[in-house]
C-alpha cells in the first residue's frame, strides 16, 4: 500500500506540472469533441492528433493521448442522447435510454448523469489501474521468449474472438497484419524480405502510417456516403444540465457495478467499450425491479454503461503499460506513437521510466475531474458542435491525417502508403474483415516472430518449449478457451433463421 | 459471389502470393537456425487455410446474398475516394518544392471541393485557415521543421 501511494505521489508530481495539466485539458476537450461527432471514435481522435505529440517528451505525449482517449468516452454519448446516433460503437447502448430520456424532456438530466457516470467510471477505473499494474508488470518481467510468444498469441486470438464478425475473417486480418510486419530487412538474419525491389520498403513499413490511413483516412471514406445528414438539435430545449437527488440515488448502484465490470472487460485484449457497455446494460436490466422501463428512458440504463465505458478505457491501459500489448485499437495507436518517441511500453517501463507510467495514471485523476467540469457546464455549447456538418469536418480530418503522415519521416513515399492503406482499409470494411486484429498483428508482428524464433533456437528447434513452460502453457490454454467459446457462439448464431454472419458484420 | 466467398478467394490469392514471396527470401548460414522463412510460411498457411475455410463454409450456406463492391451504384463515392488518394499522393510529391503553406493550401482546396461541393468561399476559408493555423502551430510553436519552398524568401520567420 505504501509503495502504491509513493508511486502515485511520484505520478502526481509529473501530472500536476502546468504543461501536463494544460495538455490534459486540451487532449480531454479535443477527445470529447471528436468522440461526440458521429462516425469518429477515440482511435481516429488519437490518430489525427499524433502530430501534436511530436514536439513533446514521451510522458506528456502519453498523458495527452490518454486524455484524448477517455475524453472521447465522455463525448461519445452526447450524440446518442441528443440525436440517437452514437459517436462511436461503445456509445450505442447510450441511445437505448439516453434518447428516450431526451424525448421526454429530460435531456439535461441525461447529459448530466452521463458525465457524472463517466467520471465515476474513470475514477474507479483509475484506482483499479493503480493496484493492477505493478503486480502484472512484476510478473511480466519474468517472461522468457516462449511466454512472450504465447502471450501475444493469446492477445491476438482474444482480439479476433472478441471482435464482431467471423473468426476466419479475424485470422485473415491477423495474417495481413503479419504480412505487412515482415516487409523489410529481417533483424535476425539480415535477409531482405518482400520489398519487391522498392528501396523505401527496406526499413519496413512504418505502422503509424498504416494506422493513420486506417483510422483517419478510411474513416473519412466511410463517411462519404453520409455527408449531407443534418441533425435537428434544439439546444434550448435541453434545460438545466443537472440531475435530481432521486435520479442520482437510482444511478449509484449501476455506476458502482458498471465501473469494475468495465475495467475487467478493458483489461482483456480486444474486448473494448462495446462489450463493456452491453454487458453493463444487461446486468442492470436483470437486477432491476422494473426491467420493462429499460429502453423507455430508465436512467439506470444510461448510468451503468456510461461508467463501464470509461472504466474500460482505464482497463485497456493495463496490458498496454505493463505488457506492451495494446488492449484496443486506440491503445494500439497510442503504442505506435510512443514507440516513435523512443519509449516501448512494457514491464521495463515501470523500472526505467516510473515517472512516465505513474505520470499517466495520476494524470487520469486530474483529467477526469477536468472533464467533469468541462462536461457539466459546457454540455449545451458542446452539443451545438453537432451542428457542424460532416462536409466541413471531413476535409479537416484528411488534412490532419496527411499532415501527420508527413511529420513521421518527411517522406513523400509515405503519402502513397497512407493512401493505399486507406483504400485497403475501406475495401476490408466492405468485406467485413475486422481492422483491430490487423493493426495488432502489424504492431506485434516483429516481436511475435522474434520470440518465436528465439524460443525455437533455445529449444533446438523443438516446438514443445511452448507447452513445457507452465506460464506459456497457461496462455495457450487461454487462447484455446477463447477460440472454443467463439466457435460455439458462432455455431449458435449459424443455427438462427436469418443470415447471422452478414448481420454480425 | 457472396461476401464470404469473395473474402475467401482474396485470402487464398494473397496467401499464395505471400507464400511465393517467401520462397524468394534468401537464406544465409548466419543468424538463427530457424531462419527468415519459417514465420512467413506459417502466416501464409494460416491465411490460405482460413480463406479455404470461408469458401467451404459459404458453399454450405443455403442463403447466399451476392456481394457487390458498388463500383456502379456508388460510382460517385469511389471516384471521390480515388480523387482524394490522388490528391494525397500529389501533395506528398510537391510539398518540398512548393513549401508547406502553398502545398497544404492546394491540397485542402482540392479535398474540400471534393467533399463540400460548390461552396467555394467556405472551402477557400477552410484551406487558408487550416494551412496557416497548422503552420503557425507546428513550425512556430512546436518548432517542427517544415519546408518554406516558394515562399522561402518572403516569409519573415
Amino acid at each position: 500500500m505504501e509503495a502504491v501511494l509513493h508511486n502515485l505521489g511520484l505520478g502526481l508530481e509529473v501530472a500536476l506540472t502546468p504543461t501536463n495539466m494544460m495538455w490534459v485539458f486540451i487532449g480531454g476537450l479535443l477527445g470529447t469533441i471528436i468522440g461526440m461527432l458521429p462516425g469518429l471514435g477515440p482511435a481516429t481522435g488519437v490518430a489525427v492528433l499524433i502530430p501534436i505529440t511530436y514536439g513533446m517528451n514521451p510522458g506528456t505525449a502519453l498523458i495527452t493521448m490518454a486524455a484524448v482517449y477517455y475524453g472521447a468516452m465522455f463525448g461519445g454519448s452526447r450524440a446518442s442522447i441528443m440525436i440517437n446516433t452514437p459517436g462511436d460503437a461503445s456509445a450505442i447502448v447510450s441511445c437505448f435510454d439516453g434518447y428516450p430520456m431526451a424525448k421526454k424532456g429530460k435531456a439535461g438530466s441525461a447529459l448530466a448523469i452521463s458525465a457524472i457516470a463517466s467520471f465515476v467510471g474513470g475514477m474507479i477505473g483509475m484506482v483499479c489501474l493503480v493496484f493492477f499494474t505493478e503486480p502484472v508488470a512484476a510478473m511480466a518481467l519474468k517472461f522468457g521468449p516462449a511466454e512472450k510468444f504465447s502471450l501475444m498469441l493469446f492477445a491476438l486470438t482474444a482480439t479476433i474472438t472478441l471482435s464482431e464478425g467471423s473468426i476466419l475473417k479475424g485470422f485473415i486480418a491477423m495474417g495481413i497484419g503479419f504480412m505487412l510486419a515482415t516487409i523489410g530487412i529481417d533483424g535476425q538474419s539480415g535477409a531482405i524480405r518482400f520489398t519487391m525491389g522498392i528501396e523505401n520498403l527496406q526499413d519496413g513499413i512504418d505502422f503509424l502510417v498504416v494506422m493513420i490511413g486506417l483510422y483517419a483516412v478510411t474513416e473519412v471514406f466511410k463517411n462519404f456516403s453520409a455527408m449531407d445528414v443534418k441533425y435537428d438539435i434544439d439546444a434550448k430545449s435541453i434545460g438545466r444540465v443537472w440531475v435530481s437527488w432521486a435520479d442520482f440515488k437510482k444511478s449509484i448502484g449501476p455506476m458502482l457495478r458498471g465501473s469494475p465490470l468495465g475495467f475487467l472487460v478493458g483489461v482483456l485484449p480486444g474486448a473494448g467499450g462495446t462489450i463493456a457497455t452491453f454487458l453493463s446494460y444487461a446486468v442492470e436490466k436483470s437486477v432491476s425491479k422494473k426491467p420493462a422501463e429499460f429502453g423507455k428512458g430508465a436512467i439506470q440504463g444510461l448510468a451503468g454503461p456510461e461508467s463501464a465505458n470509461n472504466a474500460c478505457s482505464c482497463g485497456a491501459l493495463v496490458p498496454l503499460l505493463t505488457l506492451g500489448i495494446p488492449g484496443s485499437g486506440t491503445a494500439a495507436v497510442m503504442l505506435g506513437a510512443l514507440m516513435m518517441l523512443g519509449v516501448r511500453p512494457g514491464p521495463i517501463l515501470f523500472e526505467q521510466h516510473p515517472e512516465i507510467a505513474w505520470g499517466v495514471i495520476a494524470s487520469m485523476l486530474v483529467g477526469n475531474i477536468m472533464l467533469l467540469l468541462i462536461n457539466l457546464p459546457l454540455a449545451v455549447p458542446l452539443v451545438r458542435l453537432l451542428k457542424i456538418p460532416q462536409r466541413i469536418m471531413l476535409p479537416l480530418i484528411l488534412g490532419m491525417g496527411y499532415m501527420g503522415t508527413y511529420f513521421l519521416n518527411y517522406s513523400s513515399f509515405d503519402f502513397v502508403l497512407v493512401s493505399l492503406a486507406a483504400l485497403a482499409g475501406y475495401m476490408l470494411v466492405k468485406l467485413s474483415i475486422p481492422i483491430p486484429p490487423l493493426v495488432l498483428a502489424l504492431i506485434l508482428g516483429g516481436m511475435t516472430e522474434q520470440s518465436f524464433r528465439n524460443s525455437l533456437t533455445i529449444a533446438n528447434g523443438s516446438l514443445s518449449i511452448f507447452w513445457e513452460q507452465p506460464i506459456s502453457l497457461g496462455f495457450l490454454i487461454l487462447a484455446a478457451i477463447s477460440l472454443v467459446w467463439a466457435l460455439n457462439k458462432q455455431k449458435k448464431l449459424m443455427k438462427m433463421p436469418s443470415e447471422p454472419e452478414e448481420e454480425a458484420d | 459471389m457472396t461476401k464470404n466467398s469473395t473474402t475467401g478467394w482474396f485470402a487464398v490469392v494473397l496467401g499464395s502470393l505471400y507464400l511465393f514471396g517467401t520462397t524468394l527470401v534468401p537464406v544465409f548460414d548466419a543468424g538463427d537456425q530457424v531462419g527468415p522463412r519459417a514465420f512467413p510460411y506459417l502466416v501464409s498457411a494460416v491465411v490460405i487455410l482460413c480463406g479455404l475455410g470461408l469458401i467451404v463454409q459459404d458453399r454450405r450456406n443455403a442463403k447466399r446474398v451476392p456481394f457487390s463492391w458498388g463500383f456502379a451504384a456508388d460510382r460517385a463515392i469511389w471516384l471521390k475516394i480515388l480523387a482524394t488518394m490522388a490528391a494525397g499522393i500529389v501533395y506528398g510529391l510537391v510539398l518540398d518544392d512548393l513549401g508547406y503553406l502553398i502545398a497544404t493550401f492546394l491540397f485542402m482546396i482540392v479535398v474540400s471541393e471534393l467533399i463540400n461541393v460548390g461552396r467555394h468561399v467556405q472551402n477557400l476559408v477552410i484551406a487558408v485557415v487550416f494551412s496557416v493555423v497548422t503552420f503557425i502551430s507546428f513550425a512556430l510553436i512546436l518548432k517542427l521543421s517544415l519546408p518554406r519552398g516558394l515562399l522561402g524568401g518572403i516569409l519573415p520567420f
